[in-house]
């Protein structure tokens, strides 16, 4: 039998997100013409982006930007010179002209007033510094997930785009597919009863390398402002692209990447968009057995408890424990009372009962926008000046589950949490573990 | 019995051949007692032996036992004429002289070292249990005492467990000790933990009375290879009466003794056995496991990356100062040190950093002027010190740093929120040099106390505006804000909003600071902005995203009368979303009375997120009944979803209105909203309304009423008059009843209504009996099909065609073979097929015996192609052989052809499909799971395809790709090709316009059959990726079109000559079909079992040749799958022959198409496990084996041997 046991009473927020007032009134609709189809859009009309980052992650990123016929891109940086190159190169030829410039220096595309909105898609110990000169600047921006390379950062960017105004979207883009989306109302209006557990079930970890030299840096690449504001690691091409990720220094390993994704998508579906645990007890953290350019953990597991006393394991998945019946994907799993529990993945919307898939909702439900393309939502608010779908507090209160459960790992003692005041309670050493003194002369702002 | 030469025992004297060296004072008289061990202690013995007296410390004798078996009685060593024994025996008995001598040897003072496998003997001898603490093996069960090992930093006796004692990890194994006493004599200097490579004992026993543990260490190996997952003793002290005896599990063999882990223990164990003391050192070789600390100390980028990691872990478990102390001291140290890599200092900075006192200023204070990357690692660790000596070591470096490191400095003092700072700072940022002065600007902002506002503002006065102090401004309001001063808060916006400078986002953050200290005054700065059209975006984005409390709220409503009307709507939509109720009565009053319909269209959108009070409802209410009203849908929308408990009375209150559109729509509402306290009122209505009411009523009711409600609809149906009303209650009763676990429950009340119903008042009750799955129910259909009333038999028919349970088979060929009623035969037979379809536990075999008892009734053609059909979707081998025989006899053979194509296309599948993008495997497109699918995982791009192989020419009729999980995922326009040879394709045969996410191609038209078939994208929808998450298709074959597979043939004549291995096969594609797994798998006839033809055969790879059997793990991924092998075997006579073979995992073998052999199993391969004797004929012999992967790895191998032939 389902249970319907609607949750407190909507935030503001909730509202914000919601589908009918959200999004239904006639004047905040984009013209179709602005929706990519066919129309031409006028140059003046035309939202004007920079990126910053251009290597995997940031060009993907770009060429979907660009896609959108009310986007113009203008302008790449990276310190990597073949990859700004090549994305300058596609630029040009989606526009049919020479116009877009390079930049190396992130400062002097933020100086540049012709641009609204940037593309974030650096590293993550690059997010902090580019969004919160960004926002001061008066940019909008879309921000690679996780949002924050530690605790602190993520609050810092918080600030900074609350304070200015900007439009910011994180790249948690499962927020838009339509299964996440069904998963979390089907949670958020009660239909699984009140919920007692999730699993947050991330991809293994086990990136090991045993390197034997550090070989010099090409000349294309400017390492040092790559590696910036972060501790000082040797240049190695296996440390670089896509596997930076593995180094604790610039990524969080698979926690980390994944956290943003899968525990943003379970504290999406309780509407917990601005809390957080109350409690995180390690269980886990295994280092790669022999690795001298990584250090992200193998294997990773520890428990949070939120206050209304429901636990949430976040681990990678050959660690998840026994609640976990393998369902073959990494993703997110709600669980009721009575046993009932809802699974979704990429690939995969599953239910116990299955009957709870086809749910029929309530005209007062709470939906979620029907938007599915993340970027459109994005650039739907840079117009409507709204708050899109994965806004920066969601954010780094998804990312804060990983950094919490990171230090509570490391230290290996279970941490309390004050969610409102962002403290861990009476521990000095973990509250010293929250943020970190930047190289050089870079600073949080 | 092997005889043995007895061998004398002897003293080994060295005692007289080297008299020189005997009884000086301090040289230590040891005894090492040897002669049986099941470990080759003539290579071991000599080893002690030689240890000891390489020290100088002792004097050894060496005693040999009579070997196994011989006689003991004369053996007796000394044992009083020694400080120490050293035991490195286990075998026969002592005599009892021996005994006593050796336990009174031991009670009065004499040391005694076990070594090793030394604790295996004696396991009935209770004396020696006590004296050596723990033994293992030698018959020692759970009596022998409890099992003994170290958890929580202490001893654990654990007697609860039952089980043996003994057992090893694998000799050779490397392990880390852990010394546990590092106060005894023999463990004093010796490292924390240290590295040993040896047989580890686990799982030992014993009495383990006075006994010290001295080390453990961890066995982590998995349980069947000896590991137990515990901190396992390896050293320990035991008291037994005067004497001492030190026992080690380590020394397995000569390798291991040779090791420091082993003979530094031993030397040092065998003197403190003898004197008590210890004065043999410790070797500076000895193998310490290196301490975080001291890794972190080498550590220079290219070593293991943890020991940061690492280290704080060592931190945090430090459990008193005193340690952490200790652990600063450590660290302080090894900054001192010039040869540390910079990459440690930078780690070690770290760890300052959170877990530094002040005692580390000093040092770091000196770091940190440096002008280099020392600078910025020294100030990683001195941002975090807490207390002043840290910020003045910070300040007062200011001055005697420059460039990088000086900005660094400035931006810590700016994170501590240094005010001593400030005067300072406050010079430097009217410094010219920009980096200087921004960063002061900067770090004055974080400070951000009413004294650092000061002196950015007199910054400000002098040049004019400067953008970076106003950015530190805004950060110091908010902080001020947050520390309870709103007033100067408040003072700095309102100063900041007078300079015009501002960039746009600097405005915008001035004015939300405003509006959250002083939501009146921001309110008019806003309205600035709303005035203007053009710039009512930019306002509104202001304000939506801050919460807006009740003070800005009244402060929009007070003047949002005057604002033009774009911007009107645009703050409407703000109201909505602040979901405030202070915003009800203007938004409605807006709602009513603007002139504009854009602005009232908005503002009753803008009621779906205030709660509503019962005059706004009214108000909504009449626009959505009135149809001139061009809100009404809007109006409707709101009342549907706006939230508040007034609304929900009044919506219950409507169903008594006496206007029946009003009470209907409030019925509607209730539905929509999913009210449950409307069914209360719904019950009553349905009851005793009129009965336009009691339909709208019961209508509702099917949508909200659960299984509480079950048997109060059912008196509800019982009473109604009409049949229209009884069957809306019946489709109520129905969804309600679903949820109803207890069948009796569900059923009883339901029957004893129909039945109490009189004549065709029972047909709306047999509609809804078929939802019942109990077999009263199904008893009822069936009586009622002898109901004299023809109308309720009519009805039990139809019933009973469409049956829910598949219980009904037997009962529905049992009726249809009573009644001569064509139609009646029709339908039974219908609800036949469908059910037989549902029904999943049954085999193919049982289901195609159901379907040939119904063809046997005689059925009328219609009833009988129904059955037929069915029997084609079971599509198992065993439909076609009942087509193929009795198919044949029963029907003409035009109609029974078509039918075996259908089956056979069924049997030979789907193809095996590839495709040039994505991940997941196509499997996901067949599994019958909507929920799962295959994706290209990219957004589709012209010339993205998939690719199907049939194995085979075939004709392929239609095909589905079904993408409505996904429902943007399906491209629009796909080529269709088809070819013989996957490398070579022609123009596409068909072009598909897809239109929706199920893509439906009709190919019949194209009588072409080829073996391959690939759909290329021709258009594809941008940024969206192509995924199919249900693919199925008919595909029609032509058995007689199919060559005959090509065979090796084998010799038997050459093989008797060999080994006997068959090394020539034909090897098979894999096979495998939904939810056919475990043994199902061996007994599923996939198609080579249909006909030998169908088994995409071809020649054995001689890369899949692993010694002595078929490899299939390397080259065929998955499991639940099938494989088949066929090899020709010639012979000149008929001959009696035995076959050997193995297989992982189970096998089934046919030899001249009779089954021979089969077995189920998972297991791992082992040559010649299973035998089976043959006769084959003269000639040539079809031989064909099926293989079956249930998991990990896949092989077979078989060889021939004559029957008695010995090597079996």
């Amino acid at each position: 039998m389902m249970k319907k046991e609607p949750l407190d009473r909507p935030t503001r927020r909730d509202f914000l997100l919601k589908a009918g007032v959200a999004l239904a009134a006639g004047p905040w609709i984009v013209p179709s013409s602005a929706l990519g189809l066919d129309g031409h859009v006028a140059p003046s009309e035309r939202i004007v982006i920079g990126s910053i980052g251009v290597g995997g992650q940031g060009s993907g990123l770009t060429r979907h930007a660009m896609s959108h016929a009310d986007v113009q891109v203008v302008a790449v940086c990276d310190v990597d010179t073949p990859a700004s190159q090549s994305m300058k190169s596609s630029i040009d030829e989606r526009y049919g002209n020479q116009d877009c410039k390079i930049y190396s220096d992130f400062r002097e595309l933020l100086a540049r007033s012709d641009i609204d909105a940037v593309i974030v898609g650096t590293p993550d110990h690059w997010h902090a510094i580019p969004v919160i000169q960004a926002a001061k600047a008066g940019k909008d921006i879309y921000c690679e997930k996780p949002l924050s390379h530690d605790l602190r950062e993520g609050r810092a960017m918080c600030d900074a785009v609350q304070r200015y105004g900007v439009i910011f979207q994180t790249g948690s883009m499962q927020r838009s597919s339509g299964n996440m989306k069904k998963a979390c109302e089907i949670v958020r209006n009660g239909y699984l009863g009140r919920i007692h557990h999730v699993n947050v079930i991330l991809p293994d970890g086990g990136h090991e390398a045993y390197v034997k030299g550090f070989p010099p840096v090409p000349d294309s690449l400017d390492y040092e402002f790559w590696v910036g504001p972060a501790p000082w690691a040797p240049y190695h091409p296996q440390r670089m692209k896509f596997t930076w990720r593995w180094w604790m220094d610039f990524g969080g390993g698979q926690l980390m990447d994944w956290i943003g994704h899968h525990g943003d998508i379970a504290h999406m579906g309780l509407g917990l968009d601005e809390k957080g645990p109350m409690e995180i007890h390690p269980v886990l953290w295994d280092l790669p057995a022999r690795s001298n350019i990584y250090n992200a953990p193998s294997d990773y597991r520890f428990e949070c408890v939120y206050e209304t006393g429901m636990t949430m394991t976040v681990a990678n998945k050959r660690k998840i424990g026994e609640s976990y019946e393998d369902h073959g994907d990494t993703g997110t799993q709600w669980f009721g009372e009575d046993g009932q529990w809802v699974f979704v993945s990429r690939s995969k919307l599953l239910a116990q009962p299955a009957d709870l898939l086809n749910v029929l909702f309530a005209g007062n439900d709470f939906r979620f926008r029907t938007q599915h393309d993340h970027m459109r939502d994005f650039l739907d608010c840079v117009k409507s000046r709204r708050e899109p779908i994965a806004p920066v507090e969601a954010a780094h209160r998804s990312a804060s589950i990983g950094h919490l459960g990171k230090i509570a790992c490391i230290l290996g003692r279970t941490l309390k949490w004050d969610v409102e005041k962002e403290e861990v309670i009476g521990d000095e050493m973990a509250n010293r573990m929250l943020g970190k003194p930047y190289r050089g002369d870079w600073r949080l702002a | 019995m092997r005889k043995r030469c007895p061998v004398r025992w002897v003293v080994c004297a060295a005692l007289f051949l080297f008299p020189a060296i005997s009884f000086c004072a301090d040289t230590l008289r040891v005894l090492i007692v040897d002669g049986q061990n099941n470990h080759d202690w003539r290579s071991t013995s000599p080893l002690l032996l030689e240890l000891l007296t390489k020290t100088e410390r002792f004097h050894v004798d060496r005693i040999t036992s009579p070997v196994e078996g011989e006689d003991m009685s004369g053996f007796s060593p000394a044992f009083h004429a020694y400080n120490a024994v050293v035991l490195n025996y286990t075998g026969d008995s002592w005599s009892e002289d021996t005994r006593n001598s050796f336990v009174d040897y031991v009670q009065n003072g004499g040391g005694l070292v076990v070594v090793h496998a030394a604790n295996n003997a004696f396991g009935d001898w209770s004396e020696y249990n006590e004296i050596i603490g723990l033994g293992g093996w030698g018959g020692r069960l759970a009596s022998a005492g409890p099992y003994v090992y170290w958890e929580d930093d202490q001893m654990v006796l654990d007697p609860s467990s039952d089980g043996p004692a003994g057992s090893h990890e694998p000799a050779g194994s490397s392990f880390v000790v852990d010394t546990r006493c590092p106060q005894h004599p023999i463990m004093r200097g010796l490292p924390e933990q240290w590295k040993h490579r040896d047989e580890l004992y686990t799982h030992l026993r014993g009495p383990a009375k006075d006994l010290t543990i001295l080390a453990t260490a961890f066995s982590g190996q998995p349980k069947e290879r000896g590991g137990s997952g515990r901190h396992e003793p390896v050293l320990f002290a035991v008291a037994y009466g005067k004497g001492r005896i030190f026992h080690t599990v380590l020394g397995h063999d000569v390798e291991a003794m040779k090791l420091p882990g082993f003979h530094v223990t031993y030397t040092r164990g065998v003197e403190w056995a003898a004197s008590g003391d210890v004065t043999l050192a410790v070797p500076e070789d000895f193998p310490a496991v290196k301490s975080n600390l001291q890794l972190l100390t080498e550590y220079d980028g290219t070593q293991e990356a943890h020991p940061f990691v690492k280290a704080i872990r060592d931190a945090a478990e430090a459990s008193s100062l005193q340690e952490r102390e200790a652990m600063e001291e450590q660290l302080l140290k090894i900054l001192e040190d010039p040869d540390v890599s910079f990459l440690a200092v930078q780690s070690i900075c770290d760890l300052l950093g959170v877990l530094g006192t002040e005692r580390s200023v000093p040092r770091l204070q000196r770091l940190l002027r440096r002008e280099d990357a020392l600078s910025h690692a020294a100030r990683r660790a001195l941002e975090r010190i807490p207390g002043s000596k840290a910020s003045n070591a910070l300040r007062t470096s200011l001055r005697k740093t420059k460039g990088p490191s000086r900005i660094g400095i400035i931006h810590s003092l700016g994170m501590r929120q240094d005010q001593q700072a400030i005067p300072r700072l406050a010079r430097w940022a009217r410094r010219s040099d920009e980096a200087l002065s921004s960063a002061s600007i900067y770090s004055l902002g974080r400070i951000g106390t009413e004294d650092a506002v000061e002196r950015l503002n007199r910054i400000q006065g002098r040049r004019g505006c400067d953008l970076r102090v106003v950015d530190a401004l805004l950060m110091a309001a908010e902080q001020l804000r947050e520390e309870g001063k709103p007033e100067r808060a408040r003072d700095i916006f309102e100063e900041l909003l007078l300079q015009e400078e501002l960039l746009k986002s600097q405005k915008r953050a001035a004015i939300r600071g405003l509006l959250s200290v002083d939501p009146r005054t921001g309110m008019n700065h806003v309205w600035m902005w709303l005035k203007d059209p053009k710039s009512a975006t930019q306002a509104v984005g202001t304000l939506f995203q801050m919460e807006l409390n009740q003070e800005i709220v009244l402060a929009i409503l007070s003047k949002m009368v005057d604002l033009p009307e774009i911007s009107l709507v645009k703050i409407l939509g703000v109201l909505g979303v602040s979901g405030r109720s202070e915003a009800l009565s203007s938004v409605v009053e807006l709602a009513r009375h603007h002139s504009s319909l854009e602005v009232r269209t908005e503002a009753i959108r803008a009621l779906e997120g205030i709660p509503l009070d019962s005059e706004t409802m009214e108000f909504l209410l009449g626009l959505a009944l009135d149809p001139q009203s061009d809100t009404g849908d809007v109006a409707k929308s709101a009342l549907i979803k706006s939230p508040g408990e007034e609304v929900e009375q009044k919506i219950l209150l409507g169903f008594q209105d006496a206007d029946p559109l009003r009470r209907d729509f409030c019925i509607h509402l209730a539905t929509q909203r999913r009210m449950k306290k409307a069914v209360e009122p719904l019950l009553s209505l349905a009851e005793k309304g009129d009965s336009a009411a009691q339909m709208m009523a019961l209508a509702a009711l099917r949508e909200l009423a659960s299984s509480r409600e079950y048997e109060q609809l059912i008196r509800l149906a019982e009473i109604c008059e009409s049949m229209e009303l009884k069957r809306e209650a019946i489709k109520a009763i129905t969804k309600a009843g679903r949820t109803l676990q207890d069948l009796d429950q569900r059923t009883m009340p339901y029957l004893r209504a129909l039945r109490n119903s009189q004549d065709e008042a029972r047909v709306p009750f047999l509609g809804g009996l078929i939802y019942l799955e109990h077999p009263e129910a199904l008893a009822c259909a069936v009586e009622m099909t002898r109901d004299p009333h023809p109308q309720v038999q009519d009805a039990a028919y139809r019933a009973l065609a469409l049956w829910q349970s598949p219980k009904a088979l037997d009962v529905l060929v049992d009726l249809a073979e009573k009644t001569d009623h064509q139609l009646y035969q029709v339908l039974l037979m219908r609800g036949f097929s469908r059910l037989l379809g549902q029904i999943e536990d049954q085999t193919p075999s049982e289901k195609v015996n159901l379907c040939a008892r119904a063809l046997t009734l005689g059925l009328e053609d219609g009833a009988a192609q129904l059955v037929l059909d069915a029997l084609v979707e079971t599509g198992g081998a065993e439909a076609l052989d009942f087509l193929r025989t009795r198919g044949m006899d029963l029907f003409p053979e035009e109609q029974i052809q078509p039918l075996a194509m259908r089956v056979l296309g069924r049997l030979v599948g789907r193809g095996t499909w590839t495709a040039s993008h994505g991940q997941d495997s196509m499997e996901n497109a067949f599994d019958r799971d909507e929920n799962t699918r295959w994706t290209t995982g990219t957004p589709m791009t012209e010339g993205m395809w998939i690719l199907g192989d049939f194995l085979f020419p075939v004709r392929i009729l239609r095909m589905v790709l079904d993408t409505r999980r996904s429902d943007t995922d399906y491209a629009p326009t796909l080529d269709v090709y088809l070819s013989d040879d996957p490398n070579h394709w022609t123009e596409p045969v068909y072009r598909v316009e897809a239109g929706a996410p199920v893509t439906e191609m009709d190919l019949s038209h194209l009588d072409v059959r080829s073996r391959y078939i690939k759909f290329v994208v021709a258009s594809a929808t941008p940024h969206k990726y192509w995924s199919i998450h249900e693919m199925s298709m008919d595909v029609e074959y032509d058995l007689d079109r199919y060559p005959d597979p090509v065979l090796p043939r084998v010799f038997v004549s050459d093989l008797l000559q060999g080994d006997g291995l068959i090394r020539d096969w034909a090897i098979s594609d894999v096979f495998c079909e939904p939810g056919v797994r475990g043994e199902n798998l061996l007994n599923w006839r996939f198609a080579p079992e249909v006909d030998v033809k169908l088994g995409g055969w071809s020649l054995l790879d001689p890369g899949e040749w692993s010694e002595g059997f078929v490899d299939f793990t390397r080259t065929r991924e998955g499991q639940d799958r099938a494989i088949y092998l066929l090899s020709m075997i010639h012979v000149e006579e008929e001959m009696d022959l035995s076959f050997l073979f193995g297989s992982d995992d189970g096998v089934r073998i046919w030899l001249n198409e009779e089954q021979i052999f089969s077995l189920h199993a998972a297991r791992p391969f082992r040559r010649d496990e299973n035998q089976v004797s043959v006769r084959l004929k003269k000639g040539d012999n079809l031989l064909m084996v099926k293989v079956t992967q249930i998991a990990g790895n896949w092989a077979f191998g078989l060889r021939i041997t004559l029957p008695d032939d010995p090597s079996q």
